[in-house]
């Protein structure tokens, strides 16, 4: 099925789906905008890898909000950690400025006043420091820790081990 | 770690500094992004304007804004009482307009003091001290000593670090009429700029820190000083734009004054154009001079009644004065603001800060910050057992004095203070979303 030099472009998701979607919104794809400006012919169908449909379809209630001047009322909230983190590295894949700039808040804002330990697990990463470096970095910034709207730390426990 | 690194920094310019904190203690690569100079300087160049306080002159306290800006549901925590105002059109300028609306007092008192989120940090210094101002994440601050020469010092009071400067030459407190200081990061450089008062005449003494390529500098004498005497207290927040501001008691041509600091030459700023004659200016009381949103700002009273800000939109452009908003100050509701002439300073997004009488404790001083756009005055209080507070504006910054500034070590010594508990303050504890 080719794809006539109209105003729709079409990109396949990794798990096979077509979408059409409008040349504008294609060129808030940095990544997508530059295949098609590199080559000559013709596309048929641009493959964009590690974005799946579900992506897609978040990607296009924002340009259609945004479109609209509405950005504001975009939502992420309904989607966990993981997913969200999913979703940020396919808009990052993409190099999609704004949408990538609301989801990054998004992270910060669910990171806000979380614990050491939820940080660690939410990026995967395994705490390097020996207990004494440990020690001593929470000893000098003892005052961030403190306050009742911030999650207490489960690893403190076993640092003491 | 499943995330490029750039993404992740990309997320921790968005933290605010007390999760930003915290994350030194996540893992040797968070660490490392946090302590990284460029990030560092990303995350101040987006940095909210906070506030520091020095109290007892000799106990240093950072409070930090929080970067995300939660509409009002603030009544919830701490002690805090709101207050509308009748609040004025700002292009008009006269009282008595339609266009003016009463809003109906509220007051809420909470009597549960629920200690919220200390996100502020103090520091002991171990000399009786003054606040100068603040520029670019450094703050000015001078020994107060009535007898001795004047020694200043350069702190970063997020980090605890002090710097020492060399004396300068100069006379006791009592002859000092305007100090001020700018720091230009570009050139890891700072100015320090004293006015003082000898023989009746105005002597202009600076100091400007070694710049990169060598070359000792410390304190000289700037000749062509304007003989406008400087208003004491006329400056609440005067590095803007690489310069400093003052007011002085001359005429309206040189009512507002400013020191370039790359020229290192005195120049008059012009006052807005409804300043006509002398007689206007006998109406007004307590000019002030700062900065409103980055630009520079005059702050006075009219007759009494009227507290007025304008903003001078575009720098040196005299037509370019706006009015930024009106109080009327009998809806100061009540409160006695001392020096109500004279904000602290305005934040981000143009809320003005002021110092007053606390209503829930007497003979104690609390912080007030007053919307222009919703009208709303919010005291907090910050009383208790502190006495002599001094409040400015600054935006804090992690990185270390050694990085922001060239030090030489034969003039300067950077030392470390010794952190203070929080609680012998006599803070109550607030939620910082009430800072707007």
């Amino acid at each position: 099925m080719a794809s006539s030099s109209s105003n729709l472009i079409s990109l396949k998701t990794s798990d096979g789906t077509v979408f059409k979607v409008e040349r504008a919104l294609a060129k808030t794809m940095k990544t997508v905008q530059a295949i098609i400006e590199e080559a000559d012919a013709n596309i048929y169908m641009i493959p964009i890898h590690n974005v799946f449909s579900h992506h897609m379809d978040m990607i296009i209630d924002y340009y259609k909000l945004s479109v609209a001047g509405k950005s504001k009322e975009f939502s992420v909230e309904k989607l966990d950690n993981d997913e969200l983190k999913d979703f940020l590295l396919a808009v990052h894949y993409l190099n999609m400025e704004d949408l990538f700039e609301v989801l990054t808040q998004a992270v910060a804002d669910r990171l806000e006043k979380k614990s050491v330990g939820y940080v660690r697990k939410y990026f995967g990463i395994e705490n390097d420091f020996t207990p004494e470096e440990y020690a001593a970095i929470r000893k000098k910034n003892d005052w961030a820790f403190k306050g009742d709207d911030i999650e207490p730390e489960e690893d403190e426990e076993k640092q003491e081990e | 770690m499943d995330i490029p690194i750039h993404v992740l920094f990309d997320i921790m310019l968005k933290l605010p500094a007390v999760s930003l904190v915290r994350c030194y203690s996540v893992c040797s690569k968070f660490k490392s992004i946090v302590s990284d100079y460029s990030f560092q300087l990303s995350y101040f160049s987006k940095a909210p304007i906070s506030i520091v306080v020095l109290s007892d002159r000799h106990r240093i306290t950072c409070i930090d804004s929080s970067q995300n800006l939660n509409p009002i549901h603030s009544s919830d925590h701490g002690s805090s009482s709101s207050c509308m105002a009748m609040r004025l059109q700002p292009n008009s300028n006269n009282t008595s307009d339609s266009s003016s609306k009463r809003i109906k007092t509220i007051h809420h008192h909470h009597h549960h003091q629920q200690p919220s989120s200390s996100k502020f940090v103090s520091f002991h210094i171990h000399k009786r001290m003054n606040l100068i101002n603040s520029s670019n994440g450094l703050l000015c601050l001078r020994g107060s000593n009535p007898h001795s020469q004047s020694h200043y010092y350069i702190c970063n009071p997020l980090l605890g670090e002090l710097l020492n400067i060399p004396p300068a030459p100069s006379a006791p407190d009592r002859n000092l009429c305007f100090s001020a200081f700018g720091f230009d990061p570009k050139t890891k450089t700072f100015k320090i700029l004293q006015l003082v008062s000898k023989s009746n005449k105005l002597v202009a003494e600076l100091y400007q820190s070694p710049p990169h390529s060598g070359g000792v500098k410390t304190w000289s004498v700037i000749s062509d000083v304007p003989s406008a005497k400087p208003k004491p207290n006329s400056s609440f927040d005067p590095s803007l734009n690489d310069a400093l501001h003052w007011v002085t008691d001359g005429a309206i041509s040189e009512l507002i004054y400013s020191f370039d600091l790359n020229s290192n030459k005195f120049k008059s700023i012009p006052c807005p154009s409804h300043f006509v004659d002398d007689e206007y200016v006998s109406n007004i009381s307590g000019m002030s001079v700062g900065v409103l949103k980055g630009c520079l700002c005059l702050c006075y009273v009219v007759e009494g009644k009227r507290f007025e800000t304008w903003s001078m939109d575009k720098y040196g452009v005299k037509e370019s004065w706006r009015m930024a908003f009106s109080i009327d100050i009998k809806s100061y509701c009540g409160w006695s603001p001392q020096d109500k002439h004279r904000p602290i300073g305005f934040n981000t997004c143009g809320d003005m800060w002021l110092m007053a009488d606390s209503i829930s404790q007497s003979s104690s001083q609390c912080l007030v910050s007053f919307s222009p756009e919703t009208g709303v005055f919010r005291h907090i209080d910050i009383g208790g057992n502190a006495s002599n507070i001094q409040v400015i504006p600054q935006v804090l910054s992690y990185v270390s004095i050694k990085h922001m500034v060239n030090i030489r070590r034969k003039q300067h010594q950077l030392q470390k203070l010794s952190s203070a508990q929080n609680y012998a303050l006599g803070f109550n504890l607030f939620v910082l979303e009430n800072f707007r």
